[in-house]
């Protein structure tokens, strides 16, 4: 096992034991990421959008009456100048 | 802050909300978002964790729900309360708002007699009411045990009224099996009136108190002149202890009169309270109070004492003796103690009974006929003299002069003036003394003040008067200088 490999198992032990799910979208390079505790709690393997509401399979997620507290803090910078 | 954020190519944001779980459960996260940015301003990557933190909010709920709300019944406690009235004051200052307190009429008596359980559905019954009837942004709160709270808008005190109405109809309709009865004191404010909370509600606390001066009021209004008088009655409470140590307290002697020879026959004890800043208070001004906090008992008891020593001091003179009268309170009624202290001061001024004469009024008789009499008559048998005052200000007094054991009647001020004014009244007043004539009763006439009034009873065959047409009440030195 290379430092790399052993490094990824370390995170993810630490993940699980903290029940910490992480996740990453890097919208430059079309690469997503969601560490399994997010499939295993929600039953959708991948986070295409981090405005949940954005994407059909996450969508269903946010509960309905939050909505829109989840959705203000993922404002793009040129929606929240309009305002 | 953003645009600083965003100026340096990263931001972070957090988010708490909910989450519905694969389960289908609800759970409460913390998602935090880690940008960072292009030179365009576009998102280039997001990392983001989200954390589980439904314990942590549940908790803090849950303890906010503890520090806001009543656990009995559910409705806002005074600390809520206060934020939403200052908020409602502050937003809505363009109205007029009525504080209204409100409690429930002997709610001790209901936990006694039906138990606590049912006391406390009582009242979740008047929260559930209060509910039902007080709308936003009007609102309520339970201030302590069975006491409520209403802050609300109005535009005429004709719209409290009926709001009032409409909520005691309401509370009144229950299957307990007895009645709610609730008793409201009201503060109203004008649009101008920026007032702390608690100032208003203690001002709508005070109202309620001048219910308990009338049983068919179920609905008082402050106003300062109450407010006032109530502020003087607790100056006077607050001193009336310390004036009794420092024998603030001075008895006044009124002598009566021998209608047929003039001569004294008798002293009346009168309290007068000589203040050392606000100078002589008249008893008008503290025996009414007296008589509702109960302390008339150690006055009484103090002038009692105060008679005894003058009694002994002209015995020792050589004077005339006569009974001189003394007041003799309700609170004495219930007081199985009254023959001992009598007795106690007779030997300890080496008296006999007939030396006092006790003073007892008619309206006595209404809640105590019993008891009363019972006592009369071993004071009676002991060998006091006993006066009933006031006599003709109630509505018994025929039935009473047969009935009670008492020497001496004394007909009241109030009666003799009246009487005196028509014919049919000298009629009641000659026959009244006749009647007492026949039945071995002394008749002693009070506030006897013009010659009109001595002519009277005189042809009347009165025995006594006492008034100021023959003598003003006065200290025990002025009384001395009297022949007798």
């Amino acid at each position: 096992m290379d430092n790399h490999e052993c490094m990824e198992e370390m995170y993810l032990a630490a993940v699980r034991q903290l029940r910490t799910i992480v996740f990453e979208i890097n919208y430059a390079t079309g690469h997503t990421y969601a560490s399994p505790l997010f499939e295993e709690y929600f039953g959708v393997k991948t986070i295409y959008n981090e405005d949940f509401t954005k994407d059909e399979a996450t969508a269903g997620l946010v509960y309905r009456e939050d909505m829109f507290s989840c959705i203000r803090p993922c404002l793009r910078r040129s929606e929240e100048n309009g305002l | 802050m953003y645009q600083t954020l965003f100026a340096e190519k990263r931001g972070e944001r957090t988010v708490i909300c909910r989450f519905v779980m694969k389960d289908g459960s609800i759970n409460w996260y913390r998602v935090v978002l880690q940008y960072e940015l292009l030179d365009t301003g576009a998102v280039e990557k997001v990392i983001g964790t989200m954390k589980d933190v439904s314990d942590e909010i549940r908790s803090s709920a849950a303890l906010q729900y503890h520090r806001d709300y009543d656990s009995l019944t559910g409705v806002p406690n005074i600390q809520r309360f206060t934020e939403e009235v200052n908020r409602l004051l502050i937003w809505d200052n363009g109205h007029k708002h009525a504080m209204i307190v409100f409690d429930v009429e002997r709610f001790k008596m209901i936990n006694d007699l039906y138990g606590m359980r049912t006391g406390d559905l009582v009242l979740m019954h008047i929260a559930d009411c209060l509910k039902e009837t007080v709308t936003a942004p009007d609102t309520y709160c339970r201030m302590h045990s069975d006491v409520f709270c209403i802050c609300m808008t109005y535009e005429t005190k004709g719209n409290i009224i009926r709001f009032i109405e409409k909520f005691k109809k309401r509370l009144e309709e229950n299957t307990f099996g007895f009645e709610i009865k609730t008793s409201y004191g009201v503060y109203l404010s004008d649009s101008s009136d920026l007032m702390e909370v608690n100032l208003m509600c203690d001002r709508a606390a005070l109202a309620k108190r001048r219910i308990k001066d009338n049983a068919m009021q179920f609905c008082a209004f402050y106003d300062e002149e109450y407010r006032n008088e109530i502020v003087k009655n607790s100056q006077i409470e607050a001193e009336m202890e310390r004036a009794l140590t420092e024998k603030q307290f001075v008895m006044y002697l009124q002598p009566k009169f021998n209608l047929e020879n003039g001569e004294i026959v008798g002293a009346e004890v009168l309290a007068r309270w000589k203040h050392p800043t606000k100078g002589m208070i008249q008893p008008d001004d503290f025996i009414p109070l007296f008589e509702r906090n109960g302390f008339i008992i150690k006055l009484d008891e103090y002038m009692w004492e105060e008679a005894c020593k003058a009694i002994q001091g002209w015995r020792k003179e050589g004077r005339r003796q006569f009974p001189v009268s003394v007041n003799v309170s309700r609170y004495h009624i219930f007081n199985r103690n009254i023959e001992q202290i009598l007795e106690r001061l007779l030997e300890k001024y080496e008296l006999t009974p007939g030396a006092l004469s006790l003073e007892i009024t008619e309206t006595m008789f209404f809640d105590n006929a019993d008891d009363l009499y019972y006592l009369l008559k071993r004071l009676q048998e002991m060998g006091f003299r006993l006066e009933v005052d006031d006599f003709g200000s109630g509505y018994s007094s025929l039935n009473m002069l047969r009935n009670v054991p008492v020497d001496v009647i004394k007909i009241d001020k109030g009666f003799l003036d009246d009487t005196l004014n028509s014919e049919k009244g000298k009629v009641v007043i000659r026959h009244t003394i006749a009647m007492a004539k026949e039945l071995q009763l002394q008749i002693i006439a009070e506030g006897v003040e013009t010659t009109e009034h001595v002519n009277f009873l005189r042809g009347s065959h009165c025995d006594v008067a006492q008034g100021y047409y023959f003598a003003k009440p006065m200290p025990l030195e002025e009384f001395n200088k009297l022949k007798f």
